[in-house]
């Protein structure tokens, strides 16, 4: 008999994908398999290139993971996999290991699923002895038994990317990228940004990192109101991040202006993290 | 008698007391299962304590002669030593636990045994490592005047050396001090290692626990507040390979016959091995299988997941090592539940 207390849960798959491949993780693992409520606090993503010699993996920037939970997104279109949580230690760098702690639990309704897919860039280099890379996905959190009924809001994370992809793409991002595409107000708790250097899949330069750009809220105002600020003073290398307080609302955008444009040898990827209130799905 | 220093008012304003630390140490040989003598962690002082955490080391520094000592550290995994600690009739472990899955680590990126350092000039070998942790306790742990914590210890000999074990239980002393009633509380499952000396994809190694590990045998609710995972990695390690990363180390015939090593991409090894999980409510905590890492991340090795569990409880973990190839290591998983319960 199910306890009265909340129980711990994590749920969790893996695929194997190659360069230019879009995948959707098979739901029936990404789920409780019972129909009690539960919360989910964080998701893990691993990806590995098959076994082989001294390649390095670099997956970060390659590999775009998308999480819809039914009609409910938790990303806008497709995220680098760095791009969904600040650096932690070393366990963040060079592909491998990525967490997105969320601020608060997502709860989930009874028989409610966060639903994964990724997409593995077509010009990913180093991807092992063979194109095949493996993927996997948890969700750890809490079944929860304690919960006669679900409460009329929850709170769902979402995250939106300006992933300079295109090498020369425009120094400045568009209305479609760091953006609220939802039917609520957003609010932002954190800004990550990371470069990433196409032709080998490692960190640019120091001189890359020296860059200098601008972030612009969705009022006009700077970020950083002492005009631009260079890439790594913004986002640091430990973190790759900086907190950030405020609200996204409907139909608005954050708006980046780089001083470079991006390159081959240096594709910024900017993104924030946040969360809205839904009804009850 | 111990000199009580004088108060002051810089050691946490507000909640009185000095600071005060307790240390013990024992030296174990292979094989050896000990009690420290009952006085070692005693509280002596006459006024009540309040401990906020229990520090460990285990060292089995030794050298071989060789002509190329190892230039790097090596890692000594806290599996090596196991521990059962009581506070009077209180149990604060399930049984003898791994002293490595007492505490979240931090800062620790790769855990790992070097077995030995191969000399490339001929097959002696360089032993010797080192390892250390900390218990931070969630909630301060209450040493009575008179009263002292019960150490048993065991070196299971994983490493042919004596080990030496130390101990420390730091916090605060004073007659101001608040009461507390909580006791911390570890229970282990930790299997024997795994040897896959050949190729598992097809035929994996599995083990599952058992209603005596991962238990509550306090005899209250106990509140548990994470999970630790960790994989102790027993290889052996040449003079050119990094031991820094999360590869598969070389066999030593690798090493001593210059043949390129195997390596492995991170993650590899971990995802490998998978773990489901169930507990005696019913529950299927990890209904399909996950790589080891994608529960315990790799950050502090944990699974932080307060929840209640009732006296007598327990969570049925089975892991399963199916490597693609050959592993020129053994694996050594260790899986505890970490909580508190109110019963002092």
């Amino acid at each position: 008999m199910p306890g009265r207390y909340p129980a711990p849960l994590v749920v969790g798959t893996q695929v194997t994908i190659t360069r230019g491949q879009l995948i959707q993780f098979p739901s029936q693992p990404l789920g409780p398999g019972v129909l009690v409520p539960y919360e989910v606090n964080a998701i893990r993503m691993c990806a590995y290139p098959s076994v082989s010699g001294n390649a390095d993996s670099d997956l970060r920037g390659f590999l775009k993971w998308q999480f819809y939970m039914g009609k409910h997104p938790l990303t806008d279109s497709y995220v680098p996999m760095w791009n969904l949580s600040p650096n932690r230690q070393q366990i963040t760098n060079l592909g491998g290991y990525y967490e997105w702690r969320f601020a608060r639990p997502l709860l989930l309704p009874p028989g409610g699923r966060i639903d994964a897919k990724i997409q593995l860039q077509a010009n990913t280099p180093n991807a092992g002895g063979t194109p095949t890379i493996t993927a996997a996905v948890a969700y750890a959190g809490r079944l929860r038994h304690d919960l006669s009924r679900m409460p009329q809001t929850i709170e769902i994370p979402f995250c939106s990317c300006w992933d300079t992809t295109v090498t020369g793409a425009a120094p400045g991002s568009d209305p479609l990228s760091l953006r609220n595409p939802l039917q609520a107000d957003i609010t932002v708790n954190r800004f990550v940004g990371n470069i990433q250097n196409d032709t080998t899949g490692t960190d640019a330069t120091n001189a890359v990192f020296g860059q200098t750009l601008q972030i612009f809220d969705p009022r006009g105002v700077a970020i950083h109101q002492g005009g631009t600020i260079q890439f790594h003073a913004l986002f640091p290398t430990d973190t790759a991040s900086f907190p950030y307080t405020g609200v996204l609302p409907m139909n608005t955008h954050f708006m980046v202006r780089l001083d470079t444009p991006p390159s081959a040898t240096s594709r910024p990827m900017i993104s924030y993290l946040g969360s809205r209130y839904v009804q009850n799905p | 008698m111990p000199i009580v220093p004088p108060a002051s008012a810089r050691i946490l304003p507000g909640y009185a007391g000095h600071a005060v630390s307790i240390a013990a140490q024992a030296t174990l040989n292979p094989g050896d299962s000990i009690d420290l003598p009952i006085d070692a962690l005693r509280n002596n002082y006459g006024q009540p304590i309040l401990l906020d955490s229990l520090r460990w080391t285990a060292d089995a520094q030794q050298q071989v002669e060789s002509a190329v000592p190892p230039t790097a550290p090596v890692g000594l995994i806290g599996r090596a030593v196991e521990v059962s600690l009581a506070l009077n009739n209180k149990v604060l472990t399930g049984g003898e636990v791994p002293l490595y899955v007492l505490g979240r680590p931090a800062g620790l990126d790769v855990e790992s045994m070097i077995l030995a350092v191969a000399d490339d000039t001929n097959t002696q070998m360089l032993l010797g490592s080192y390892c250390s942790g900390v218990w931070g306790f969630d909630h301060p742990l209450q040493l009575d005047p008179g009263t002292s914590l019960s150490v048993h210890l065991t070196n299971h000999g994983l490493l042919n050396l004596p080990i030496l074990v130390s101990f420390a239980v730091t916090g605060r002393i004073g007659a101001g001090l608040p009461s507390s009633k909580w006791l911390p509380y570890v229970a282990a499952f930790s299997p024997p290692a795994f040897d896959p000396t050949v190729p598992t994809a097809t035929a994996p190694v599995v083990v599952t626990s058992t209603e005596r590990d991962l238990v509550n045998r306090t005899g209250y609710p106990l509140h548990v507040f994470r999970f630790l995972g960790r994989i102790g990695r027993l290889g052996i390690v040449g003079t050119n390979a990094t031991i820094n990363a999360e590869n598969v180390f070389p066999s030593i015939e690798e090493v001593i016959g210059g043949i390129p090593f195997t390596n492995f991409f991170p993650n590899a090894v971990d995802a490998s091995l998978t773990l489901t999980m169930r507990d005696s409510e019913g529950n299927d905590n990890i209904p399909f299988a996950i790589p080891f890492r994608q529960a315990f991340e790799p950050e502090m090795k944990a699974w932080e997941c307060p929840h209640i569990m009732g006296p007598d409880a327990y969570f049925i973990a089975q892991l399963s090592l199916a490597p693609p190839t050959v592993f020129d290591q053994s694996i050594q998983p260790s899986i505890s539940l970490l909580g508190f319960y109110e019963g002092a």
